[in-house]
């Protein structure tokens, strides 16, 4: 296997690793409202209405 | 042309029988045609009197080897004694004539990417059907048939040789290597050109590196990403396969609630509060639906907040539920979306309350051709809301996706464009 490839499969498997910890946190980037990595959107402290 | 041990050939200092200047016969004893570097003359190096058989007709090109410069090609030292500008099938390539005296003639082929290390075969290539030619069990593909004309020559060579001379080219091609087809009227050649690594001419003459990425490639260079395309395809299929299973897990704490609410059309806003809903999971995703199927001509904006009773933290997020429809010239129409959905990410796990803000509105300013519909709606607008918990995002799902695929697809395409490039370039 070339050097390439080696950091290929390296790579999917960060990948499939990231994956798998965004799925069992319910995480999407792509959301409307919740936790991201870095911050937390849509998310105001105690305002029960 | 013999590898066969044969006697270091005396290089001659003669003067040019044309123009008086002082030139070298670097291989005396094989040269056949002498052509002075500095008027163009073809002088006869079998004649001691090196009579003049050919004058110059155009101006002289420097090689960018120069005439005499020795380097290690392939483990063997040669000498450049003769230079060649060539054309033909739209292309254009330098022939460089290099000599040991004791493994004879070879040639340097120069289409200004790569280099390829030509060798006069003894034998005859066989026909093995569709227009392809084996020999020493290796299979080339025909590539094209053109004539080639000599443009420019300097230096000495083994055979008669002027500018203008034509002979009509066949080459045939396997990727690293060539097989190319000379006759003329009085002789068939074959000659094997084998391309040489990148780098290895250009330090064994001193000249300066050339770019790997750009120039046209030679109809028989090799993809530079050849073997690594299929591995990575292969590589990317097991990890798309590990990626779908990975996703058709199911949470265990994958469940769904539903209530209904209702709006009234240009109403006050109306607030309800549907709980508990618990989350158990450390983290987990939400996505609140809701169904508006009687909305006509009107929408309804659904503010959410999801609140943790403990904390009072609350994750917000806002959508629209919507329905138009209208005659114009082109007949009915209708557009917007009665089932819009809301989605949190990474709700921290505990008990919530969702709290379930509706504002219905009714659409009358019926702007351009549009016609709000005949039919009347409801004062109040049902609305059955839907809550998932543990929802599986597929964004991530599609990001992980295109980052698997894209080396493979980029290699792919590195290839194929190579490919397409190698054809059309169809000379050397």
């Amino acid at each position: 296997m070339s050097r390439a490839l080696f950091y290929y499969a390296l790579w999917c498997l960060l990948v499939l690793l990231l994956f798998v910890a965004a799925n069992v946190n319910g995480y999407s980037p792509f959301a409307d409202s919740g936790h991201s990595v870095f911050f937390v959107r849509g998310a105001s402290g105690p305002h029960h209405k | 042309m013999s590898d066969d041990p044969a006697p270091t050939p005396t290089v001659r200092a003669i003067n040019c029988t044309s123009c008086g200047a002082p030139i070298s016969l670097r291989a005396a004893g094989y040269s056949v045609s002498l052509i002075c570097e500095h008027c163009g003359s073809t002088l006869d190096a079998t004649d001691d009197a090196f009579k003049v058989i050919g004058k110059a007709s155009q101006a002289l090109a420097v090689p960018q080897i120069p005439l005499g410069s020795r380097g290690t090609v392939r483990g063997l030292e040669w000498e450049v004694v003769g230079f060649m500008r060539r054309y033909g099938d739209g292309a254009g390539w330098y022939e460089y004539l290099l000599f040991n005296p004791y493994h004879g003639y070879r040639f340097l082929i120069d289409d200004e990417r790569r280099f390829s290390f030509g060798t006069m075969l003894d034998r005859r290539p066989e026909k093995i059907g569709g227009g392809r030619v084996a020999i020493d069990g290796d299979a080339y593909d025909r590539l094209s048939s053109y004539t080639a004309r000599v443009s420019f020559v300097v230096g000495e060579f083994y055979w008669r040789v002027t500018t203008d001379d034509e002979v009509a080219v066949s080459d045939y091609a396997r990727p690293g290597s060539m097989l190319s087809r000379e006759r003329n009227d009085s002789e068939e050649t074959w000659t094997r050109n084998e391309l040489l690594p990148f780098g290895e001419v250009e330090t064994a003459f001193g000249l300066a590196k050339r770019s790997r990425l750009f120039g046209r490639p030679a109809a028989h260079e090799e993809s530079p990403v050849a073997d690594m395309v299929w591995p990575a395809f292969w590589l990317g299929l097991c990890a798309c396969i590990a990626l779908i299973f990975m996703s058709a897990i199911e949470r265990p704490s994958h469940d769904t609630f539903s209530t209904s609410v209702s709006a009234r059309l240009d109403g006050p806003d109306h607030a309800v509060v549907y709980g508990p809903i618990d989350l158990p999971d450390r983290r987990t995703g939400v996505f609140v639906r809701a169904f508006a199927p009687t909305l006509d001509n009107s929408w309804v904006d659904f503010d959410y907040s999801l609140v943790e009773r403990r904390s009072q933290i609350s994750y917000d997020a806002s959508t629209t539920a919507e329905f138009y429809s209208g005659y114009d010239s082109d007949g009915r129409w209708t557009e917007g979306n009665y089932r819009p959905v809301a989605t949190f990410a990474g709700i921290p796990g505990g008990t919530y309350d969702l709290v379930i803000d509706a504002q219905a509105h009714r659409w009358t300013s019926g702007t351009g051709s549009a016609m709000p519909s005949y039919s009347a709606p409801p004062e109040d607008v049902p609305i059955t809301i839907e809550i998932e918990r543990g929802a599986f995002f597929a964004g991530p799902f599609w990001l992980a996706m295109l980052a698997i695929v894209a080396w493979p697809a980029a290699l792919l395409y590195i290839h194929i464009d190579f490919g397409q490039r190698r054809h059309k370039e169809g000379g050397r």
